[in-house]
């Protein structure tokens, strides 16, 4: 987990097993204005999160994929939804499209799902919707 | 290609496949459900992977890799026998196909392999889209938001947008939905209706308890408008349709919720006028205990510093005018320190009721944003 220091920029929370993901989110992110701290599954998202709050350094926003070793990205909203970050905004970003498995993270609430690949300026577009209000 | 996306790629990628044949190979002995998992997930990661990078040939491949690896992980298919030794050839067709599209060379489909996995999956896997955009290229210009349709004459839209009343704890805020639709057009007009609020002290503050209508006047098509509640539509109930007429004007039947007018400190909190006839039942059917609004600290430092001088400089005057003074000037003065003395007496001298509004605790009203801003709860 990597938590970027003393940064102005809204950040985000993006957690993906994948380093080639959170490669290209974080290019894309960073042209648009976004810091990104980064964390490889959901344990270490919440541990991210943990030491966010510690440092009140809130994040706008979490982006998550589903299918990560140790804690998967439903399991991990589910825990989210229980901390004092329950109100920030959850993107899925995954390569899971399937109707059962969107619910599935809808009811563990999620705000939003973003099936990959992607295209850079729909993710920019999802990731300002979401946080429009605290910009 | 960025190069520097290309290398850690590469890395991965060989991470990746060297996990997916020691999990092959370790499952013929011990198919253990994480193993499994694992090994799907692997499969899984490095479809994904080869998807940013535009390597749409091992996205194919892996593709169909995945969906026999998820028939094992939900028990549909046991891993033993000949798809193990499949899967094992498709991982060493993967290793080669990498690394010769890493080398610069152009995409390769090992059709024999591919034509052996497709018929496992019996027509359940959804079919890769070779050609449909993949990279999300991370070197793009400044990225804009995704192209509308082209629009469509203009039309008057009435929309009932109730959403689900846990809405906040998925992160969405009903104010960013309604500031989306006024990018679309004209948004005549929206009524929020609150005739579900509870009394204040029922009130949960992380439910939604009110819903709106809102008239738009737009050109674009009606899926782009459906879009704006994509992710909120499925537990709400989001209605739109044409209307012909344009929205009342006057109060609605649930007309929003009164603002009452700003009053000065120390006056007597207002109180929002009755409803006309057969009107909704008044918004707050027990008054406020203590209204307060919220002042920024240093505000109220300046407050009692003036207030405090003006006690000191009324001392001075009245010392040193003394007796000389005019009869109009004594009059004054008396008058200012009665006014001071009055309050004392009421038990509420200004200086004091200042500091007991600085006392408050901060948590009270103020929110932790607030807090770092320097504001505070006042009561008036």
């Amino acid at each position: 987990m990597a938590l970027p220091a003393g940064d102005e920029k809204p950040l985000v929370l993006l957690v993906d097993d994948s380093a080639t993901l959170r490669m290209s989110v974080r290019a894309v992110l960073d042209q648009a204005g976004y810091a990104l701290a980064e964390a490889r599954d959901g344990v270490e998202g919440l541990e991210a999160l943990q030491e966010m709050e510690r440092t009140g350094h809130w994040p706008v926003m979490i982006i998550s994929d589903v299918n990560m070793p140790r804690m998967d990205g439903i399991s991990f909203i589910s825990e989210v939804k229980k901390t004092p970050f329950k109100f920030l905004p959850i993107l899925v970003l995954t390569t899971e499209s399937e109707p059962g498995r969107k619910l599935e993270g809808k009811r563990a609430g999620a705000s939003g799902w973003l099936v990959k690949p992607f295209q850079p300026q729909t993710l920019v577009a999802v990731v300002k919707k979401f946080t429009r209000s605290l910009s | 290609m960025d190069q520097k996306l290309l290398e850690i790629f590469a890395e991965e990628a060989r991470e990746i496949m060297d996990s997916l044949e020691e999990g092959l190979l370790a499952l013929e002995d011990d198919p253990e459900p994480e193993l499994v998992n694992g090994v799907f997930r692997a499969a899984h990661t490095m479809k994904g992977n080869a998807g940013i990078v535009g390597f749409d040939d091992v996205v194919e491949l892996t593709h169909l890799m995945e969906g026999v690896l998820d028939q094992m992980r939900q028990g549909r298919r046991p891993p033993q026998g000949q798809v193990m030794g499949l899967l094992l050839q498709a991982t060493d067709a993967l290793r080669s196909m990498v690394e010769h599209r890493l080398a610069g060379g152009p995409p390769r489909t090992p059709r024999e392999i591919m034509e052996q996995l497709a018929p496992l999956l019996g027509g359940e896997a959804p079919e890769a889209t070779p050609g449909a955009p993949l990279r999300p290229a991370p070197a793009a210009p400044v990225p804009r938001p995704p192209a509308r349709p082209e629009p469509s004459p203009r039309r008057r839209l009435h929309l009932n947008i109730r959403l689900q009343p846990n809405l906040f704890a998925t992160g969405t805020d009903p104010l960013q939905l309604l500031l989306e639709l006024e990018e679309l057009g004209e948004l005549e007009r929206v009524v929020c209706h609150v005739e579900g609020l509870p009394p204040f002290e029922q009130m949960d503050p992380f439910s939604l308890y009110v819903w709106w209508e809102a008239w738009l006047v737009t050109s674009h098509p009606l899926g782009t408008v459906q879009n704006v509640f994509m992710f909120v539509r499925d537990e709400g109930e989001v209605t739109i349709s044409e209307a012909e007429q344009a929205p009342p004007s006057g109060a609605s039947p649930a007309s929003p919720l009164p603002v009452p007018p700003a009053a000065p400190m120390g006056s007597t909190p207002p109180v929002a006028p009755a409803p006309p006839e057969g009107q909704p039942v008044p918004l707050r059917p027990t008054p406020l205990a203590a209204p307060t609004i919220r002042v920024d600290t240093s505000k109220l430092d300046k407050l009692v510093n003036l207030v405090g001088e003006m006690v000191i400089g009324l001392a001075r005057v009245t010392e040193s005018v003394g007796e000389r003074a005019n009869p109009e000037l004594q009059s004054a003065l008396e008058a200012m320190g009665h006014s001071l003395r009055e309050r004392e007496e009421e038990g509420s001298p200004w200086i004091g009721d200042i500091q007991a509004i600085q006392r408050l605790p901060d948590g009270r009203l103020a929110g932790a944003s607030d807090r770092r801003r320097g504001g505070a709860a006042v009561g008036y």
